[in-house]
This record gives C-alpha cells, structure tokens and sequence, in this order.
C-alpha cells in the first residue's frame, strides 16, 4: 500500500481510544496520513470491546466497528505508564508531525505527555485533544454517555412528543461529529504549520460540537424568543411540510422543503384542490396546516410502497425518501452502484462491509485501506525502522513490559 | 505565512454554507455568491421588503449563522457575462465549493473540465445529495431526506413509535464538515501534484460512518436495529426523567454496578432500591419500566440543575436537557466563552455557535458578519476583478449584478 495519497508524508501519532479520536485518525489515515496508534499491551485500546462483534463474539479482534474505526493504522503496543514506555512514545513523537489524543483532560499531564512535554522534544508538533466537555469549564470532568452528550449538546430537548419526555437521537453520531471537527482542525493546522513553522494545540469538544451543529434553537432563542416545542413526528413545529409518515411497508420521509415542492407533492397525489390553495403555497401559512396536510397524504401513502413512493415523487423533483432499515441502506442500489460500502479483513480474519471514505476524487474508484490491526502487529516494524531499534533493545523493553 | 486561501462559495441552505464559513472561521478569504434571481433560501420564506422598509432577508438567524466571516456578492448566472465573471473569479480562486444539484451546475457551465482550463490548480468540492453518479444522482435532498437514506431516522424515535427526524437535519453539518474535510484534503493534493483536483461527496455516503454501528450490526450479523428511544441496550436506568417546573428534563445514565450504588447514595438508599434483583445490570434492565417509574416520582420533585449536579458528584452520568435557552445561561459553555455576539446591522447583536475546534495560537476571530445581500458587490468585481465604475453601473443597468435580490421569483 504504498501507493500516494493526498495527506501521505504526514506522520500522526494516535494516542487515542473508542470512537471520537480514532475516527479523527482514520480519516487521516485513510487519506494517506501515516498513523501510528500507540496501543496498552494488554487488550489494546477500549474502541476493541465495542459491538457489533464478528459471530456475535464479543472477544478480542472481534469488534466489527473497531474493525472500521482503525483502518489504515498501524498499532504499537506501549504501557504509557512506564518510563521507557513513555520514552519509546516520546522518540516516536520527535518524528512525527500530528498527535491526536481523547483521554479524559489532564490524563496526558499526568503521564508526562502533556503539551510542553510534546514541546519540549518537538517544537514543531501539532496536537489535537478531543474530549466531552472541553479542558477547562465545570464540567470539564463530568461523566458522560452518548445520551447525556445528546441532552447537553441540545439536540434531545425539541424530539419527541410534547407529552413524552424528549427521545434522543439514536447512534452516537456527537462523537463521530467531534472526530470530524479534529481532522479538519488538524488539517488547518499542519496547514499554517507548513506555512510559519510555528506548531499549536487544537481542541474540540464534543458538546460544542453538538451545540455548533445545533442552530435551529438558540440562535432562534436569541433573535425573537423563540422556543420551539417538540412536534412529534415533524421534524419542527413550523414545518409540516417536513415529517414521517406511516405507508403500505414502513415509512416514508416527506422532506418538500420549498413552496414549489409542497405544490408538486400535492399534484401528486392528486389533489388539486389543495395544490391551489394559496394556505399550501406559504411556509408561514403551511404551518398552520399541519393537520389537513397530514391526512391528505396519509391515505394516499397508506396503500403504496416506500420505494414507490420515493421514485414516484423523485421523478417530479420532490425530496421525499424511504425510512430505511440498515439492511435496505445497504442494499440500496445507488449506493451499490457507486460502490460506497467497501469489504476490509478483519484483524483476526474474516471480513467486514464498511462504509467507504466519505469523499473521492471524481471519476476515480473508491480507495483501498489497510486492515486495522492486531494489538502491536507494528510494535517490531515501526520501533525498529523509525527509531532504529535493535532486537536486544526490543526484547529488553519487552522483558520491562514497556512494550508488547 | 503563505496566502490565505482564496474560496469562491456557491453555496446555499446549511451544508455548503457551513463547510465555507469553517474555512472562513480559519481565515480564507470567502467570496459567497448568490444571484439577483436566486438568493440563498436560507435567507427565508417572506423576503419581500416590509413597510417600514424591514428586510426579513437579511435577519433569517440561520443564514446569518453559517455565513459569518464571508464577504457576499449577487452575480447573475443565467446571463452569459455573469458566467464569465464567476469564471474570472475562480481563475484568481484556490477552492470553489458548489452544492447545487449536478443538473444545475452543468446547465451554468460549472464544471471542472471547464474550469480546470480557467484554473488548472483549482480545487473543486461539489456536494450534490447522492453523489455525482448514480441512477438517483439527480434525486434532490435536503438534510432530513439523506440523514433517513443514511438509515440514522430509522433508528431514532421512541420504542414504542414512529421514526423520527433529528431535531437538526443532522445530514447538513456533516455533509458540511465533510466538504471542509474535503477541500482541506484538496489543497494538499493540489500542493503535491501542482494540479486541480474534483472531489465528489455524496452527503449520504459521508453520513454512513455516523451510523456505523448499526449499519455494521447488520453487514456482520444480519441483523437491523430497533429504535430504542431513551433506553440503551444494556445500561439501567438509562432515560430521560421530568424534574420540577416546566418541561425541565435531567437524562441519566447507570452505566454500571458501581454507579448503581453511588446513584442509590444520592437518592438517600430507599427502600425500593433495596431489592437485589437491581444489584446487576441484568435485574436492571429486566425490571426498566418499573425503575423508571420510581425514579420519575423521586426527579418530580428536584431541581434538574442542581440533581446533575449532585448525580456528577457522585460519579454518575447525568446532563440537563438543554434548549435553546438554557444553552444561553449553561455556565460551563459560559466559563468556556463559548457562544460569539455578533452584530450584523440589519439585527443588531444576537448569540451565534463559538468556534469548532479551537486554535491555541491562531485563533479564530469574528471579522465581519454574514453578509447583507450583494454587500461586498464592489469590493470583489471592483477591488479584485478590476473593473471600473462604469462598468459595474452597466452590469447593475442589466441586472447581472445587483444588490437587491429580484422577487417573487425564490418563493416559487
């Protein structure tokens, strides 16, 4: 694989673990970077424990999503809590350009890896923490699951019924969305490095992240006063136009944005009467209608099916999509035709479809990446080509337990 | 210090304007183009000028969110003239960002065959729903409809009911943070091959990684998930509880036998909490509806604020459920300095998202507010492009530049 890619000559240093930080260095690794994840000896990082698990076996080097979230990584397996551990680590960032963390704030200071550590054997290092609330603040070492994540990042309170508590959103997209905003902040700032030599610390939180990607609430709040209340199966209270609905084999999303594809859909269904009336031709008005909108597309949808009804409405430029189930996103033909899910191996053998980069060069196949790997698959190779590691050195760290 | 970059954003809605206004945040210079006959919708539904000479166009808290720090012009592309000053502009451009559909772009001759021969080291990142190729390439979306494709609203919504949308079309900022990721990977590509390179993101690929593990639970064991609304598949209690006062929520979460105890601690030990069946996260999980029910009577009655407190201290996971307006008065995004106050003339002062993610030695500033229609109309085709007054007093005589958007052709 040493074929050129766009980010290949920059060498990151993956002190990272579970979702957030190794999606950050996966990105970057899958576009060419040169990552090397600095793994504990003993089971490797948590991202391995984390579920789906090949046959259902929640063993080592059975996780399918580590499997994703560590592709084109190569592992070293060091016990930071040694001191030649830590010097092994230390050698490996001196030569490095990148290290991208997402311990707990503080984590690294106590192990001697803090900035000025970094600084100290690298003047011209980037480093890029990732962390739930931010390194400073009150809540700076609170506890946190996804749905608390969600609750504080401002996303849960509009969903749901008004007569039910707020429902989250499901997955655990604030995490990925923080290793999303670290790649690109390291990126800008390999990118100012290149240009002034000067290297810098990058932070992200993952509850800013929510909160910056969340702006149809407070920014609204701070305009007019504006609260808006949880509208069920709407996607806003002011939007009707915009909401599930129940149809012969599941659901469909109707998602008529604009003025002009509230008239089609009404044409569509064969309505004329309402597809004239100027109530349905207004945003501001429209909201006000929820309830005739609403029946009138439930019977119609009521006897067809969701991918008819998605190819049907398509065709007259209405955004309207199927709900799908993982299986159907899978299987969906416009992802198949375009090849967006791609097979890897396992660690530990067998294979997995995952999704493919999120982006590609026009016209140009969907790239190929590296296996993630085995707990200190790359201990040998990386310590002894880039550190010019004898045998006798690694069987001595070894014996230490600094290394595995 | 090299150039900043130079980024020519056709863009509209929350996506695009997103990925630009990060590169923006990060110091390009952002050249955001709208046309007299197509503003950007996100400037609103009611743009007509009011009585009282009002323009709602100008105060839609949304587009003002995304296009700060960008200079804006209005440039018609449906005329010929108009097409050959954008091509001119993206001669002297580094990035051009484009999230109109392909069919849109083709038909106003924005292309990167056609471009690449105006700027041969151009990075080009068009975001088009569902990819450049494709049967349904054409089909339109907006965030709602690839965040669903993506198969994420399948999987959210309550246990017990309907799929239901994220509350912000999560399918936007993704798509926007993927086309920033994009054109940042670009201008490293065009560096190491000094040459142009076309980036084709679908939102909806870009969107699969955000709904990994499900779609992996079924590539690997065949099987699709169910909504679970509050609920986790192994933690108890795990939800979403009411505390005292109007639609004031705490979500909690036991993510193990240990915290279970510190929970029961803080609720004083009584006397339900007592029965062995809840000591495992098995006999937890079991007996949900009953340890929720139990657990609501016991928030009812707190403080939310104060209870995430108290549950934090005690090493449990807990969080307030922030709307809008508790986002303004969380003392911990306060201490952080989180949120910005930016004035735009036509609003005045209002509170927008911070900077995501943040520099340690170059920092983003706010330097200008979105831009009001056609505002730096002078500054890029006078400033920049070199024309002369005359000129641009022609060019605004025939419509093709202009700063007052043409109605009621957007309602349409």
């Amino acid at each position: 694989m040493s074929l050129e890619r766009a980010l290949s000559g920059i060498r990151v240093i993956d002190l990272t673990h579970y979702i957030a930080g190794p999606y950050c260095t996966k990105l970057l690794g899958d576009y060419g970077a040169e990552v090397i994840k600095i793994e504990p000896p003993a089971g490797g990082e948590g991202g391995r424990t984390l579920p789906p698990f090949f046959d259902d076996q929640p063993e080592q080097e059975k996780s399918g999503l580590f499997c994703f979230l560590n592709t084109s990584k190569q592992s070293v397996a060091v016990d930071l809590t040694s001191q030649s551990g830590r010097e092994v680590v230390l050698g490996l960032i001196e030569r490095a350009d990148v290290v991208v963390e997402n311990f707990r704030p503080g984590t690294l200071e106590r192990l001697g890896l803090g900035q000025e550590a970094l600084r100290a054997v690298n003047p011209r290092v980037v480093s890029v923490a990732i962390s739930n609330f931010g390194a400073s603040g009150p809540y700076r070492d609170y506890r946190t699951t996804d749905s608390v994540a969600f609750a504080l990042g401002s996303w849960t309170y509009p969903m749901g019924e008004l007569d039910r508590p707020p429902v989250q959103p499901g997955g655990a997209f604030g995490q990925y969305l923080a290793g999303l905003y670290a790649a690109i902040g390291t990126l800008q700032a390999v990118r100012n490095r290149n240009a002034t030599h000067a290297a810098q610390h990058v932070e992200v939180s993952i509850q800013e992240a929510l909160i910056a990607t969340s702006l149809y609430d407070f920014v609204a709040f701070s305009y007019s006063g504006f609260v808006r209340q949880r509208s069920g199966k709407q996607f806003h209270a002011a939007f009707p136009n915009l909401v599930t609905l129940p149809c012969a084999d599941g659901y469909v999303g109707v998602h008529a944005g604009l003025p002009h594809q509230i008239v089609a859909l009404l044409e569509l269904i064969e309505r004329p009467d309402l597809a004239g009336d100027p109530r349905f031709q207004n945003i501001t008005t429209l909201a006000l209608c929820a309830e005739e909108l609403h029946g009138a597309l439930i019977p119609w949808m009521r006897d067809r099916k969701k991918w008819d009804i998605y190819h049907a409405a398509q065709a007259r430029g209405i955004p309207l999509s199927p709900i799908p189930s993982a299986q159907e996103v899978v299987e969906w033909v416009q992802l198949k035709e375009r090849q967006a899910f791609i097979e890897v191996e396992g660690p530990g053998g067998g294979t997995v479809t995952i999704p493919g980069p999120p982006s590609r060069e026009s016209e140009q196949p969907i790239l190929r990446l590296r296996r993630a790997p085995r707990v200190g698959e790359h201990t040998t190779s990386v310590l002894g080509e880039k550190l010019g590691y004898s045998n006798a050195d690694l069987q001595h760290l070894r014996a230490a337990g600094a290394i595995h | 210090m090299t150039q900043p970059l130079r980024v020519v954003d056709l863009t509209n809605g929350w996506a695009g304007p997103l990925a630009t206004c990060l590169l923006a945040d990060f110091g390009a210079e952002v050249i955001k183009v709208e046309s007299p006959s197509h503003m950007d919708w996100w400037r609103g539904a009611a743009p007509e000028v009011t009585e009282d000479g009002g323009r709602p166009y100008e105060q839609s808290p949304m587009f003002n969110t995304v296009n700060r720090n960008k200079y804006g012009i209005a440039l018609e592309l449906t005329h010929p003239r108009g097409r050959e000053l954008f091509r001119d502009l993206v001669r002297i451009s580094d990035v051009l960002v484009a999230n109109y559909p392909p069919r849109s772009l083709r038909k106003f001759g924005i292309e990167f065959d056609t471009l690449k021969a105006v700027n041969p080291q151009l990075v080009m990142v068009t975001l088009p729903a569902f990819g450049n190729s494709g049967p349904e390439s054409e089909y339109l979306g907006f965030g709602t409809t690839t965040e669903a494709m993506a198969g994420i609203t399948g999987v959210s919504g309550y246990e017990d009911g309907p799929p239901q949308m994220l509350s912000n079309a999560i399918g936007d900022p993704v798509s926007a943070l993927n086309a920033c990721f994009a054109a940042l990977v670009g201008t490293f590509e065009q560096e190491r091959r000094a040459a142009g390179v076309s980036i084709d993101l679908s939102h909806v690929e870009g969107l699969l990684p955000f709904n990994a593990a499900a779609l992996l639970e079924y590539t690997i064991n065949g099987r699709s998930q169910e909504r679970l609304g509050n609920r986790h598949p192994t933690m108890a209690p795990h939800g979403c509880y009411p505390c005292q006062g109007e639609d004031e929520w705490l979500t909690l979460a036991v993510t193990s036998d240990e915290d279970w105890r510190s929970f029961c601690h803080v609720l004083g030990n009584p006397e339900w909490t007592q029965n062995g069946q809840f000591d495992t996260a098995q006999g937890r999980k079991a007996a949900e509806d009953e340890l929720d029910q139990y657990i609501s009577v016991w928030t009812q009655e707190q403080e939310a604020t104060a209870l995430m407190e108290r549950l934090q201290e005690a090493g449990v996971a807990a969080g307030v459920v922030l709307s809008g307006a508790g986002v303004l008065s969380d003392p911990h995004l306060a201490a952080r300095e989180f949120l910005l106050t930016i004035e735009k003339e036509e609003t005045g002062p209002h509170f927008y998202p911070g900077f995501v993610p943040r520099f340690s030695d170059t920092p983003s500033v706010v330097r200008r507010p979105a831009p009001s229609f056609g505002k730096h109309n002078e500054r890029i085709f006078g400033s920049l492009l070199g024309l002369s007054k005359e000129e641009m007093q022609r060019l605004s005589d025939e419509g093709i530049i202009s700063t007052e958007p043409l109605f009621p052709a957007l309602t349409r």
